[in-house]
């Protein structure tokens, strides 16, 4: 009789394990093509001043499917930040119901919305928002450090040689340019291969030549990734090269428009 | 995930670090306080502890006073010894031929043997036995320097001990055991002479108050410490001591002034604390995006913490480092100072106990003033990313922050008083630190508020002031706190020591005595009073026997068992040596306040008189007994009056007076006290030292000039860190005035753009310190002269005095340098280019 071998077991246990996990992603990556990665329905956001409460979002409803590019746009006030600030768990909606890449995220804990966060969503901001103590490689590797990726630096070199920085690696942002600094963020908000990035205006801060290369890069990185894109800009131009269009107005959405 | 957060903290403060200057100096200036006063003090125990053999003079030092040892006795220790000195200790006139410049002073007789251990040197060399030795007529002495240098003698003239001739022949460099003197001889400046001279000068007969001492170098096999126990117990009557414990009472000192210092170094370690907090805020404000930033990629509340906490503990580090270096080093100067003034033995110690309690202390306090600071940071949400209002949104912490916060003041709290020397101190001096502190946030508050209520539209100037002081970020609160506490010191010191100046000056009512006279033998009574009388003008002499003795009950109970009130521990602690007296007819000055006098012709069992220190100490009332020991007699009397008296009039009063009968038939001496005009004070001294050797003559005047010179030693220390403090004060308030540099320069560019001038300005800034300056200073006032009164009444027991016009100089010069202080802040705003805020915005 052959004595029982347990690491062997152990060993064979874990491959089965590893086996079956990257049998559901694959499943999951072929099915969610044709899911919704972002999902809100009756949403509401009210402020609480002295004046009085302020209604900043009224009942929006809104369905954004994985791999698509959605350009949200409207007057000041209108709530386009607000809406990404709850897509983003960065926001508490009042009421209604916000669900991100299958999260119900309106009761999660602020733990809970980071990790979410770290493993879901890639924000670009309209002021770059780069840490300023920070160099270039760094600030890209910082979103995979926090998941405590080995690997961390390697792969920010990389995802800032395909913005076209690596001669600049080393660069703190006050020595970056405005185009070169957003080209950065970009990469840090790709880097951990979120499926949805948030840019709210990231053009607005750029001349109109920088603007369009920061534009084909985000909208590119986006495709390479396939990273669902939700992008604020007051630019038709922009907003052209999005698959879907929402018109905001009021704290409600006017109009959700196919490209 | 520390090694995560070590290196973010790391990353994140490589470029990060201006304005942490004012955060290290102010922990490192708080931390030095305490390093120096707390090393100093150890290195100075600890340097008694090393030179023990030297300080004693020997490793045992056995002596007595009124008798030389027997025979008997001297053989017996005899065979202990390896070597042997002797010398005689007393108090006694050096008369000079200008009575005028007659001093007491305490003499120390010498044989060839003395020192044993250390080496005597003379100022301008020389050996000690040939220079004391006889030379012709006369004796050699060698005086205390500080007789030479007030002029009282000079080397080479002759002066006088009882009734030999003595020249002046050297200057005392260094007595090596001068610090392990008996009693109050250290007190009085020093004359070395020989023990042949002091016995030609007849200084030494029956009951005068002669010490006989004797040190002694024992064989290496014999254990000094068990010895001492064997000889205490063989000889109870001898004082019997060993090296390992030189001189207990300097060791105690210093232990006490240690830790009353060390209050005041955390006084200014909390002070600044204030700075320290202030510095963590404005680093934090520029660390918010970075926060929200890392939040937005994900990084969970608990790392962002724990980095910026890792960046605390780091810098506090350096701060605790850098201020433990600078103690140190602070320490070793004056240790050396104070080596070579003193002759003070000095072994320098830093030992792991103190560096933990430095430690912990430096650590809790930065804690506690950063905990609430970075826990309203790490508060930024996100979201303030989106609309560029990291800066604008009001934060605040969870009250769970508040909650770890109070405990550890609390932590800190406990541990000031279990490491205090006395309990009861520290106890107070938190209780008065956190009553202060609350009462200047509670002031900051008022300010704040009282602000809004004012406009003065008249004056924009003024208005815009008011408004700054109670705009949102507005460091009023802080200035008011760091500079409120550190005045208050100031004050607090200011007042302490003025009232030690009246205390001294008020000493010699006007109708004090002149002199005290000691060692009165009962056979020279007579004559003495008849020859002080003969003196013109002089008045009211008292004499009083003086018999030593010792309370062994009361109440039929062990005296120490009877205590109730710690104030009387001193009647009956030590070595238990009170003197007692006794009198027929009421003394002069003394109000009976319980029960009544005895009859003057009463001569049956003993009939006490005590005083309402002991009746309130013991809770002693009519009718109780009390027994003493009284040269070897057992006597119980019984509680006939309670007095009260004023011990400052300095009339002539002991604690415990009985009826004449029994103590009027023992043998026994008597002290005197007697008035006299200036104009023959000094000839009735002559008189009286050259007529009774064996009488010590104490000037009062000279004894409180003395008293007067060691308060100013005192004053110094307690000056200097009251300096330290208010040099804290003045960093966290240079701290608040960096950090709002960049809001006062971009509210002048503003205020210039619109048409004001920078006159203007300037006045709007400066009505707004000067407000807050003339607030804070007239509380720092309030809170220093209570703090005076709890420490001159409460801890000195001296009578307390509103002394007003040195509080009010501390307070207008703290006033002034935080006036100019802001000021200096203004002109540096002022001088900034509008064209880089206003495009920077």
């Amino acid at each position: 009789m052959r004595a029982f071998n347990f690491r062997g077991q152990l060993r064979w246990s874990f491959c089965r394990v590893l086996i079956i996990v990257c049998i559901q992603r694959r499943v999951k990556k072929v099915n969610r093509k044709s899911q919704s990665i972002v999902t809100l329905n009756d949403l509401w956001l009210v402020l609480k001043s002295q004046a009085g409460d302020v209604e900043i979002l009224r009942g929006v409803d809104l369905d954004v499917p994985y791999g698509e590019s959605v350009s949200i746009s409207g007057p000041s006030g209108a709530g386009k930040t607000s809406l990404m600030m709850i897509i983003g768990g960065m926001e508490k909606a009042t009421r209604g119901s916000v669900v991100v890449a299958g999260v119900r995220i309106n009761d999660s804990t602020e733990e809970d919305l980071a990790r979410f966060r770290r493993q879901n969503v890639g924000i670009v901001f309209q002021s770059f928002h780069l840490i300023p103590t920070m160099t270039a490689l760094e600030n890209v590797a910082i979103p995979l450090e926090l998941s405590g990726d080995k690997d961390a630096f390697d792969r920010a070199r990389n995802e800032l040689a395909e913005v076209g920085l690596l001669a600049r690696l080393g660069h703190y942002p006050s020595q970056l340019s405005g185009g070169e600094q957003q080209r950065v963020a970009i990469a840090r908000a790709l880097i951990a291969q979120p499926d949805l990035i948030l840019a709210d205006e990231p053009t607005g801060n750029l001349d109109m030549t920088n603007s369009e290369r920061i534009m084909d890069l985000l909208v590119q990185r986006c495709a390479d990734k396939n990273a669902t894109l939700l992008l604020i800009t007051h630019q038709k131009e922009l907003a052209r090269r999005c698959t879907q269009h929402v018109e905001m107005s009021d704290g409600r959405i006017m109009t959700n428009l196919e490209g | 995930m520390l090694s995560t957060v070590l290196r973010i903290a790391y990353r994140d403060l490589r470029r990060g670090h201006r304005g942490f200057w004012i955060f290290l100096s102010c922990l490192a200036l708080g931390v030095a306080a305490i390093t120096a006063v707390m090393t100093m003090s150890a290195s100075l125990v600890n340097g008694i502890a090393r030179d023990g053999r030297i300080l004693l003079g020997g490793e045992i030092a056995i002596g007595q006073q009124f008798h030389d040892l027997t025979e008997e006795q001297r053989s017996g220790i005899q065979e202990y010894s390896q070597t042997m000195t002797r010398f005689v200790e007393m108090r006694t006139l050096l008369r000079s031929e200008d009575v005028r410049r007659s001093v007491l002073i305490s003499l120390k007789a010498i044989d060839d043997n003395y020192p044993i251990y250390g080496e005597f040197v003379v100022r301008d060399g020389g050996s000690v036995n040939e220079l004391i030795d006889r030379d012709g007529e006369t004796w050699g002495a060698i005086v205390d320097p500080v007789l030479v240098d007030s002029g009282r003698v000079s080397v080479g003239e002759q002066v006088f001990f009882g009734n030999a001739a003595f020249t002046v022949s050297g200057v005392i460099a260094n007595e090596p055991d001068r610090i392990g003197s008996t009693g109050s001889f250290g007190f009085w400046p020093r004359v070395i002479i020989s023990d042949e001279a002091v016995e030609e000068a007849g200084l030494v007969v029956e009951g005068s108050r002669t010490y006989f001492d004797y040190r002694i170098k024992l064989k290496e096999t014999v254990d000094p410490q068990e010895l001492r126990a064997l000889l205490s117990e063989q000889y109870p009557h001898l004082d019997v001591r060993d090296f390992t414990n030189a001189s207990p009472n300097l060791a105690e000192v210093i232990e006490r002034i240690g830790v009353l210092l060390a209050l005041a170094g955390l006084t200014t370690l909390l002070i600044g604390g204030v700075g320290v907090s202030n510095a963590i805020r404005a680093y934090m404000d520029t660390r918010l995006s970075t926060i929200a930033i890392l939040k937005c990629v994900g990084a969970p509340q608990r790392l962002v913490f724990s980095i910026y906490l890792a960046q605390i503990l780091l810098l506090s580090g350096v701060g605790i480092a850098l201020g433990m270096a600078f103690g140190i080093s602070a320490s070793l100067a004056s240790g050396t100072i104070i080596e070579n003034l003193y002759s003070v033995p000095i072994a320098f110690s830093f030992s792991f106990p103190i560096a933990a309690i430095i430690i912990t202390y430096g650590m809790l306090t930065a804690i506690l003033f950063t905990l609430w600071p970075l826990a309203c940071a790490l508060n930024t949400m996100p979201s303030a990313l989106f609309r560029n209002a990291v800066n604008a949104e009001k934060r605040t912490a969870s009250w769970l922050y508040g909650v770890i916060s109070a405990l550890l003041a609390v932590v800190l709290a406990v541990i000031v008083i279990m490491t205090a020397y006395e309990t009861r101190f520290a106890v107070w001096f938190v209780v008065c630190v956190s009553a202060a502190w609350v009462a200047f946030r509670l002031v900051g508050l008022i300010i704040t508020l009282m602000s809004r209520k004012f406009g003065f539209r008249q004056l924009p100037a003024l208005r815009l002031a008011i408004a700054n002081l109670h705009r949102p970020g507005s460091a009023t609160s802080d200035i008011v706190l760091a500079i409120g506490l550190g005045l208050s010191v100031l004050v607090a010191t200011a007042m302490v020591s003025a009232n030690m100046d009246e205390q001294i000056n008020n000493l010699i009512p006007d109708n004090a005595p002149t002199f005290f006279f000691l060692g009165i033998q009962s056979e020279q009574l007579t004559e003495f009073e008849e020859l002080v009388n003969a003196a013109d003008g002089v008045s009211d002499l008292n004499v009083l026997p003086y018999i030593p003795g010792r309370i062994t009950q009361i109440k039929g109970m062990n005296p120490l068992d009877a205590l109730v009130d710690e104030d009387s521990r001193w009647l009956v602690d030590d070595d238990g040596e009170r003197i007692f007296s006794y009198t027929a007819d009421p003394l002069e000055g003394t109000e009976v306040i319980k029960g009544d006098w005895w009859d003057p012709e009463y001569s049956g069992p003993p009939l006490l008189s005590i005083h309402r220190d002991v009746a309130e100490g013991f809770d002693v009332d009519i009718g109780d007994t009390i027994a003493m020991n009284i040269l070897g007699r057992e006597i119980t009397g019984t509680v006939h009056n309670v007095r009260d008296l004023e011990w400052r009039s300095m009339r002539l009063n002991f604690a415990i007076m009985l009826s004449p009968y029994p103590l009027s038939t023992i043998p026994h001496s008597s002290v005197g006290t007697v008035r006299a005009p200036p104009e023959v004070d000094y000839q009735l001294q002559e008189r009286v030292a050259s007529s009774y050797t064996n009488i010590t003559v104490i000037r009062i005047k000279d004894a409180l000039d003395r008293v007067s010179n060691l308060m100013a030693q005192a004053r110094t220390v307690a000056g200097s860190i009251s300096i330290v403090t208010i040099l804290a004060g003045i960093l966290v308030l240079a701290g608040i005035v960096i950090s709002e540099n960049r809001r006062r320069a971009y509210e002048s560019v503003l205020l210039k753009t619109i048409g004001a001038s920078r006159r203007y300005v300037l006045a709007a800034f400066s009505f707004e310190y000067l407000l807050q300056g003339v607030i804070t200073a007239t509380v720092a006032v309030i809170f220093g002269t209570v703090a005076s009164w709890a420490v001159v009444s409460g801890l000195m027991g001296w009578d307390w005095h509103l002394i007003p016009l040195p509080a009010l100089n501390t307070a207008i010069l703290g006033l002034i340098i935080s006036l100019v202080l802001g000021m200096l802040g203004i002109l540096r705003a002022l001088r900034h280019r509008p064209l880089m805020y206003l495009r920077n915005g």
